[in-house]
């Protein structure tokens, strides 16, 4: 600088320039804010949407446990209807039986099945036994079977009955 | 920053070179855009004095700075208050009775140190308030600019020393050189001798502190009593010369400082007084011929003119200094 005074400032924009420079750029730093805040926002919704979506593959899966539960629970009333049916049925046919059995005949061993029944007791005559059991367990069963055996020491018959139930096809 | 200055050069800039003369002020007009001329044009106006510029001269230019962006005003100081001396050491002023707080100077590539005194730059600062100022260039380094133009030619000669003389409408700057080496250099004003010291010093030191500095030794700065001491010889030099030529009062001056100048320079222990051989003359303000004579018979140096105009180099200047480029 060979001169005795210092050149005066020479801005490169003027001041309306300067002023629109600075609206444009506090327009772009608003459009660029509200941009971030949208992005961090659309992120953070993302990020939830998919929390969701795993805790809806959660629930799904407790879902289709809680379904297996119920299917065996069904199966498990089902049996015990079942069973309890075929118990039901079991004590009536017992009891029937019970009251089919008359006082001269006394029983010692009883097999059941569901479609067999095996009696064994004693009776005083085989006639009881005939007039008195015979036709209940006839009526009952489709075949019927007995064999006697005289028990001296006891004086009275010893008789194994086997009744067979064969449902007509 | 170079970012900005190469955005700079590719903006249009207006350069103002403005001369204050007594009566007149010579404003030329340079537009430059993506370094180059695209305008130029020179005014000229009447002024009242040369202390104030007017209402006309300011509405002038600030009507020019309107028009442009970037406009720089560069000043050419022709007040007497400024001088040269030799190499660049700032505590040489001294050796010269220069009173070194009183003047602001600035080293030339370590080759001179050209100086003016704080008043004449405020006065310049002053005269030009209401439009700004940019530059304000000493008329010794127009010279030297000059001189550098004249080196770059193929037959300069590296050997010998020159007078060199720049030759304004009211100014004449003498700078003695050898290659680039500075030896001497002065500084005169060819106002009426009755107007040398402005009447406004008085008024612009009133409420500053360095009126102090304005001491009568700085009469000796200014130049002042080689003026008055050959004043005496004026008259000796009309009848050194042909009588076929008159000389014109200027002519006179002229001749009187360019003597006073070489005397102070042989005489003077602080300068390397040693033979000129040859002068050059940029002349801006048509000198007569009479001067070139006697250069040529009296002082038998070989010398050559060269018409320039100070404006132009002012511009140049002031290209130089604001981007950094010549146009």
């Amino acid at each position: 600088m060979y001169s005795y005074k210092q050149p005066r400032e020479k801005p490169i924009f003027d001041t309306f320039t300067k002023m629109w420079l600075i609206f444009v750029s506090i327009a772009l730093i608003g459009v660029l804010g509200y941009g971030f805040y949208l992005y961090s926002k659309s992120s953070t919704f993302s990020s939830m949407v998919e929390k969701k979506n795993s805790k809806v593959k959660e629930l799904e899966a407790y879902n289709s446990s809680l379904e297996n539960k119920i299917n065996s629970i069904e199966k498990k009333r089902y049996l015990y209807k079942k069973i309890k049916k075929s118990n039901n049925l079991l004590k009536n046919s017992m009891k029937n039986l019970f009251s089919l059995v008359p006082d001269q005949i006394v029983l010692s061993k009883l097999d059941m099945n569901s479609d067999r029944l095996k009696i064994e007791g004693f009776t005083l005559t085989k006639n009881a036994y005939k007039l008195l059991l015979e036709p209940p367990l006839k009526s009952i069963f489709t075949q019927s079977k007995v064999i006697f055996n005289f028990d001296p020491y006891k004086g009275k018959y010893k008789f194994v009955s086997i009744n067979h139930y064969k449902e007509d096809k | 920053m170079s970012l900005l200055n190469s955005l700079k050069k590719r903006l249009t800039n207006q350069f103002l070179s403005v001369i204050v003369y007594e009566e007149q002020c010579n404003i030329k007009q340079k537009v430059i855009k993506n370094s180059k001329m695209i305008h130029k044009e020179e005014f000229n106006f009447d002024i009242k004095s040369q202390d104030e510029l007017g209402g006309k001269v300011i509405n002038f230019v600030n009507e020019l700075q309107s028009k442009y962006d970037n406009t720089y005003i560069a000043l050419f100081l022709n007040t007497l208050g400024q001088g040269l001396i030799p190499g660049c050491d700032e505590s040489d002023l001294e050796k010269f009775h220069i009173d070194k707080n009183g003047v602001k100077s600035i080293c030339k590539e370590g080759r001179f140190l050209m100086y003016a005194t704080h008043i004449d730059i405020k006065w310049a600062d002053n005269l030009f308030k209401k439009t700004g100022l940019d530059f304000i260039f000493s008329p010794f380094l127009v010279l030297d600019h000059l001189i550098k133009k004249e080196m770059k030619k193929d037959n300069f000669n590296k050997n010998i020393r020159v007078l060199y003389l720049l030759n304004s409408k009211n100014s004449l700057t003498i700078m003695i050189q050898q290659d680039s080496r500075v030896l001497y250099g002065a500084f005169f004003s060819k106002i009426k001798e009755d107007n040398l010291l402005y009447t406004d010093y008085e008024d612009e030191l009133a409420d500053s502190e360095e009126i102090d500095e304005l001491d009568l030794d700085n009469i000796d700065e200014l130049g002042m009593e080689d003026i008055l001491e050959t004043a005496s010889q004026s008259d000796s030099v009309n009848t050194l010369l042909d009588g076929n030529i008159t000389l014109s009062s200027e002519d006179e001056k002229i001749i009187k400082y360019i003597n006073s100048s070489l005397k102070e320079f042989y005489s003077n222990n602080l300068y390397e007084g040693d033979f000129i051989c040859t002068s050059k003359i940029y002349d801006d303000a048509s000198m007569g011929e009479g001067v070139i004579k006697y250069i040529e018979n009296e002082l038998l140096l070989n010398c050559s003119i060269d018409n320039i105009n100070v404006s132009d180099a002012i511009l140049d200047l002031s290209i130089k200094e604001a981007l950094d480029i010549d146009v």
